[in-house]
């Protein structure tokens, strides 16, 4: 009762409370931008975080991850375009519930899923946590080095049918982490002589690169840009959401199973390093057309399948906060931002944070929960004002892009070196995205290999060969899970190729 | 972007391998690039006797160039077997065209710390409007106010650190030059 006490007191800050604000309804606006994402606004704003307080930065980039999916379901359900990429499957029977006049329900329903999915998630992250947090102080060197190399294990597979473009790119990223000064014997590793190279990359110049730099160049560089179906653009009617509110979340509650079963999805994909909302929908999205009684309707404007998409989908971003938070492995790109956040703080996450900082650990929590509460209220009232942003033009947004991802580079050393790194991963992320090419696995190679490579060294020290690596229960859980992951990958290509 | 409804269907082939215009010549541009860090890899790293080989130096960007080299190897494989797309050209043109909004954005960060924030962000979004087609004064004028709400909110709010312009120190001596070199 203390502690929470004491977490409501860390909330009661005003610098706190701003950021719930801005992180949120900031997090609804770039959302509902169809180009710019999630990634990009948390790249942007991830040096400024670094001069507030932990819990401050962490918060106003948790409003942005979490509520951008709600943001992203309005484009998706209005004009036919994903505002961010997790809700590409929302356009499936969304717009075609828009193209029925039935946008206001189809909208009410993804916010209604969007906030059960956000809550479900944050119950299941303060349930399971703590049951990680008995488990962790088993957690030593081998054990969390295992971790991490199922994560990178994870990350490869999870790109089906990119598995070999996404070990290249992480090997990409274990080699650009270890490009510098090596700590071991002192010496310089590929620099090839430069000074400028002596310090590494940047991982947050990297990701401003990849991430910001590449999307404004796309964005700049596209010869057409449309919105989608113009001519049946709905956007234009002034009483966009009106009708009874109640009687479509009533109507959310009559796919309550759907919903559940979806929000499980999710939480167990965002967990597991890697796989993310994709697979989280997908697997809601089959759940719902399998089980419907009017499996046809699916794609036609189906109710169940907006409810699977958007419930999915928003589970995703507190469970993977699960293994960030207990044990300090993130499962993808924007919890690896968000774990730079803790280590800039000097506060290392895993084991000790729930020993030592469980106020800390209860307020994110509860930053959490008002954050889905307060983007559900500004939704259901400002939606009608909201759409009008979707209608800027791509080029000036990728203008935009390019002027705040300075203050993203340029803020954190001053250094032009990093300015000109960050344009060359911006040109190598803009042709990495043309080719459809995966991106997140440099980043969680840079990230994964550097967790694998200082864990393995300490291991090394205190086991004696592979028997005594597996004797202790958690890293044999882990080898199983590693084992078990390959047999079932490669099993799977052999009955797709037979 | 697309008039094609999303289906389940085009988002799995989307997660397919499909050869886009341009893959080959990508493909091979990393390898090549591979193919240099394991000629540099010997001169580059250091390996000593007496440690075990997973403490190396040399190991850990050893292991990231050898899953490099053993999937571009593999993609580059995969590549040359499915069917050649057409648009190789255009799509080198386009990768092409994304260096000039590079020199663009490096232009903007070597002029920041000569002519400040505030004059460098208002030149180069006005200059990047005009160049890529809005010109209307309306759409100037947007330009310039969101210019001046962005150097405010980051620079006079969040007070970011970005160094103050070299042309303030011409400023009078007193409140004016630091109000500029502290906020704008």
């Amino acid at each position: 009762m203390e502690t929470l006490f004491m977490a409501i007191t860390l909330l009661l800050d005003w610098q706190v409370v701003l950021a719930i604000l801005i992180g949120s309804l900031g997090g609804v606006i770039i959302g509902a931008i169809p180009g710019v994402g999630p990634a990009v606004a948390i790249a942007i704003l991830l040096p400024v975080t670094f001069s507030l307080e932990p819990l401050v930065g962490l918060t106003l980039l948790l409003g942005i991850y979490g509520s951008s999916m709600y943001g992203g379901a309005i484009p998706a359900i209005l004009i036919n375009v994903p505002g961010t990429a997790a809700n590409a499957l929302t356009t499936y029977d969304g717009y075609a519930l828009t193209k029925q006049g039935r946008a206001p329900r189809a909208l009410v329903l993804a916010y209604s899923a969007s906030f059960f999915g956000g809550v479900v998630s944050i119950i299941c992250l303060m349930l399971l946590s703590s049951v990680l947090v008995v488990v962790a102080p088993q957690f030593g060197a081998r054990e969390i080095m295992l971790a991490a190399l199922l994560g990178m294990l994870l990350v490869v597979i999870a790109h089906r049918g990119k598995t070999l473009l996404a070990l290249l790119m992480l090997g990409l990223g274990v080699f650009l982490n270890n490009v510098g000064f090596e700590s071991i014997r002192y010496t310089h590793q590929f620099t090839f002589g430069q000074t400028w190279l002596a310090s590494g990359f940047d991982l947050i110049v990297v990701i401003l690169g990849l991430f910001a730099l590449s999307q404004a160049f796309l964005l700049l560089t596209a010869r057409k840009v449309g919105r989608g179906d113009d001519a049946q653009n709905p956007v234009s009617s002034p009483s966009l959401v009106v009708g009874s509110a109640r009687e479509h979340f009533r109507a959310f509650f009559r796919h309550r199973r759907v919903a559940s079963v979806s929000a499980g999805f999710g939480v167990l994909m965002g967990m597991i390093p890697g796989v993310g909302e994709f697979t989280a929908q997908f697997l809601g999205y089959t759940y719902a057309q399998r089980t419907s009684k009017t499996p046809d309707q699916f794609g036609k404007g189906a109710e169940e399948g907006l409810v699977a998409s958007e419930t999915a989908n928003n589970a995703v971003p507190a469970a993977a906060l699960i293994p960030l938070l207990a044990l300090g492995i993130p499962g993808e790109a924007l919890t690896a931002m968000m774990l730079s956040v803790f280590y800039v703080h000097g506060v290392v996450p895993g084991p000790q944070l729930f020993e030592g900082k469980l106020d800390f650990i209860l307020a994110l929590y509860i930053v959490l929960l008002l954050l889905n509460v307060l983007v559900l209220v500004f939704l259901m009232v400002s939606t009608r004002w909201l759409v009008r942003v979707i209608d800027l033009p791509p080029k000036v947004i990728g203008i935009c892009i390019l002027v705040l991802s300075f203050v993203g580079v340029y803020a954190l050393r001053n250094s032009v070196v990093d300015c000109l790194i960050a344009a060359g991963f911006g040109i190598f992320g803009c042709v990495l995205k043309q080719l459809n090419w995966p991106i997140v696995p440099i980043i969680l190679g840079m990230v994964l290999g550097g967790i694998l490579e200082v864990k393995s060294r300490a291991a090394l020290a205190r086991i004696d060969g592979i028997a005594d690596l597996v004797s202790r229960p958690v890293s044999l859980f882990f080898m199983v899970a590693i084992v078990l992951v390959l047999v079932v990958h490669f099993v799977g290509i052999y009955r797709r190729r037979g | 972007m697309t008039k094609q409804p999303y289906t389940p269907r085009v988002l799995f082939v989307q997660w397919g391998r499909e050869r886009q215009p341009g893959d080959l010549v990508f493909s091979m541009f990393m390898a090549g690039v591979v193919l240099c860090l394991i000629v540099a890899f010997p001169w580059q790293t250091v390996w000593h006797s007496d440690q075990h080989f997973l403490s190396q130096p040399a190991f850990w960007p050893g292991l990231g160039i050898g899953l490099m080299g053993l999937a571009g190897l593999g993609n580059l494989y995969n590549c040359l077997r499915s069917a050649r797309q057409p648009g190789r050209r255009q799509a080198l043109w386009q990768w092409l065209r994304t260096i000039e909004f590079a020199a663009w954005f490096v232009g903007y960060v070597v002029i920041v710390p000569i002519i400040g924030y505030l004059l460098a962000t208002i030149i180069f979004m006005l200059a990047l409007m005009g160049r890529t087609g809005f010109r209307a004064p309306r759409e100037l004028g947007m330009a310039l106010v969101g210019a001046i709400v962005i150097v405010i909110v980051f620079r006079g709010f969040l007070s970011v650190n970005i160094p103050s312009g070299a042309v303030y120190d011409w400023l009078p001596e007193g409140s004016i030059r630091l109000f500029f070199q502290l906020y704008l």
